[in-house]
């Protein structure tokens, strides 16, 4: 477990008092890296087959380049899921708590 | 059952190592975060409710994760092709006023009792009899809907390899497992969030792409030719409509009784909500679900009406296929990867959500109250994985069940009205009248069920009309039952109903400051989106 994960969740409201009860891993910012990260690969493989065979023939062929632009949305979605994760409000308050330590 | 040489003939998978190649990233991926996030599951809220550390968002599209099985993108495609787009009730008004009541009224319950399960709370309110009873259906019910997660998963290798039905039914066998005993269990949350984009941009692009191929909505209106296929509302005064019923069995049959069984007792669902973080994030959880389930009315349907106008042997012959044979059409190698993997995701996942809650009512409800009440955390854990391999096993029976019924849709229709309407009178009766006693819900529940069970056995009728008919008068006698049987035993103290019966509990207010955050802000904004599509389909 890296230093990060170890830091227990925030609660986000400081007057009440929350009970610790579980191991103190971050699965939100975990999540958003996990799907991030899966969408890239996926999107950036299509991109790649779209350019390089850009003619694939299907029976329901839509006279575009599926693969190309459909791979295109998938990187834009992943891109942004990391772009939310990076700047969470809660990995911000992780990075606070660790500065001030 | 399709015909395979049609399959073959569309799909050209077999032609490229592309498709294997996404579909291979994916497992990697699944596998790899269940192996890492085994470590970190220390106890067994960590491993159920991953700590009750998430927030919102994430719970939000992990609770329709949970939903979006292979009823939810085979079944509903099935049903459009049969039905048209009154089909999208099952979505509209058979599903957001549910989830809208969920949010407003069931959560702070169960987040307040900090129950595991339905089969907990049925304990605190009524006694240990309604509980076990409650926990062995449940056990069944899990168990057979987990067949049909498995016979969507096999239906989708039969397409990739061309493999039987039989060998499908195994190799889905086989991976599912592989996917727990390597952790993947311990990752259902992620993967449940995982699924919901891949869904998305997999059902996405399926209904973009149909719509531009038949000209937009008007276009496809023309090529399919049955106006009333195009209406939700219009003719349900008489039965001249395709469901073939009047509305008052579409409003109480399917979007009270029914819908509302589903969304507040199937704790598949209601566990996701409980991951949250605070009370605040977890009545949020299913008013952030129902916004993408809105868009799902379209996205899940569509398909149905897509494939009467471009595959119409497919819509007749085998509309359980709709979705996968439309990728196939539609998709070129790559892209059809990506779909066929989106579908894997949803059915692995929906199959370790019912086999996830089955492990949880087996292990807390059945063995540690009846069998072993005194052993250490880890000896319940290691019951929990056995009891998900048990529950694999069994789903491969349950697999050749489900195919025995013309549509999925059926099925679970049939399943939804026999389980979980009786549970959700004993719920509705329990929640908000203090009379209701311990054996008032036993006899209620029971005597539903058994209606249910009765007037299924008896008709053999799975249509739809029937299973909403069939929901209704199995609610009815569980009230009735219940009432009459409260009337003349003996009620609990108020003490004991605190924080369980509406009325006597003190409503401990979510802490949320933001007023777009706000659970009937949210609740006000989806309902109005829903109102406007059903004025909108007309």
């Amino acid at each position: 477990m890296t230093e990060e994960h170890r830091e227990t969740e925030h609660h986000e409201y400081g007057e009440e008092e929350r009970v610790p009860e579980h191991s103190g891993t971050n699965h939100s910012m975990a999540i958003g890296f996990y799907i991030a990260a899966l969408l890239l690969i996926f999107g950036v493989t299509i991109v790649l087959a779209g350019i390089i065979s850009p003619a694939q023939a299907t029976t329901g062929g839509l006279g575009f380049n599926v693969n190309l632009w459909w791979g295109l949305v998938m990187v834009v979605s992943g891109c942004v899921i990391l772009g939310m994760t990076l700047a969470s409000p809660r990995r911000r308050a992780a990075r606070q708590r660790e500065d001030g330590v | 059952m399709g015909d395979l040489a049609l399959l073959q003939s569309m799909v050209k998978v077999n032609d490229t190592w592309l498709d294997y190649f996404i579909i291979a990233v994916y497992f990697v991926f699944v596998l790899g975060i269940g192996y890492v996030l085994r470590t970190k599951m220390q106890t067994s809220e960590d491993y159920f409710l991953s700590g009750r550390s998430l927030p919102s968002w994430i719970t939000g599209l992990a609770f329709l994760g949970a939903n979006l099985g292979a009823l939810e993108i085979m079944g509903m495609a099935a049903g459009a092709a049969e039905y048209g787009i009154m089909q999208s009730h099952y979505y509209w008004i058979g599903a957001i006023p549910a989830m809208v009541f969920v949010a407003l009224f069931m959560i702070p319950f169960y987040y307040a009792s900090r129950v595991h399960s339905v089969p907990g709370f049925l304990k605190l309110r009524y006694n240990e009899a309604t509980r076990g009873f409650n926990a062995a259906l449940f056990a069944i019910f899990m168990i057979l809907l987990s067949g049909i997660n498995m016979y969507a998963m096999a239906l989708v290798f039969q397409l990739l390899l061309g493999w039987s039905l039989t060998a499908s039914i195994l190799l889905s066998a086989v991976i599912v497992l592989g996917y727990v005993v390597l952790g993947g269990l311990s990752s259902s949350i992620y993967n449940e969030v995982l699924q919901f984009f891949l869904i998305t941009l997999g059902l996405l692009p399926l209904v973009v792409f149909g719509l531009i191929d038949a000209g937009g909505l008007s276009g496809l209106q023309e090529s399919v030719g049955k106006a009333e296929y195009f209406h939700v509302w219009a003719n349900t005064g008489s039965t001249d409509n395709p469901f073939a019923v009047q509305w008052f069995y579409i409003v109480f049959g399917l979007g009270l009784v029914q819908s509302f069984g589903y969304w507040c007792t199937d704790f598949l669902v209601v566990q996701r909500a409980l991951a949250a973080e605070d009370l605040a994030a977890s009545q949020r959880t299913p008013l952030i679900a129902a916004f993408p389930k809105l868009l799902y009315g379209v996205l899940a349907i569509f398909p149905g009406l897509i494939v009467l106008s471009v595959l119409p042997k497919v819509a007749s012959e085998d509309p359980n296929n709709a979705v996968p044979y439309l990728m196939a059409h539609y998709f070129p190698t790559g892209m059809l990867g990506f779909g066929l993997t989106a579908l894997l995701a949803a059915f692995m996942s929906g199959m370790a959500g019912n086999v996830t809650a089955f492990n949880t009512v087996w292990t807390y409800d059945i063995y540690k109250p009846y069998i072993n009440s005194d052993a250490s955390d880890r000896h319940y854990l290691n019951v929990g994985r056995i009891a998900t391999v048990v529950g694999v096993l069994l789903s491969i029976g349950t697999a050749y069940i489900a195919l025995n019924f013309v549509t999925i849709m059926d099925y679970v229709q049939v399943l939804h009205g026999m389980f979980l309407a009786p549970l959700f009178g004993t719920f509705l009766l329990g929640m908000f009248w203090t009379r209701t006693t311990g054996w008032g819900g036993f006899t209620g529940l029971v005597a539903g069920t058994g209606t249910g069970l009765t007037m299924y056995l008896i008709s053999l009728d799975a249509g739809l009309g029937a299973s909403m008919a069939r929901a209704l008068w199995a609610w009815i006698v569980t009230l009735v039952v219940t009432i009459v049987v409260s009337l003349v035993t003996q009620p609990k103290p108020e003490s004991e109903l605190r924080g369980l019966v509406w009325g006597l509990t003190e409503q401990k207010e979510g802490v949320e400051e933001a007023w777009y955050k706000k659970p009937w802000v949210l609740a006000v904004i989806v309902l109005t989106i829903t109102v406007a599509l059903n004025i909108y389909f007309w």
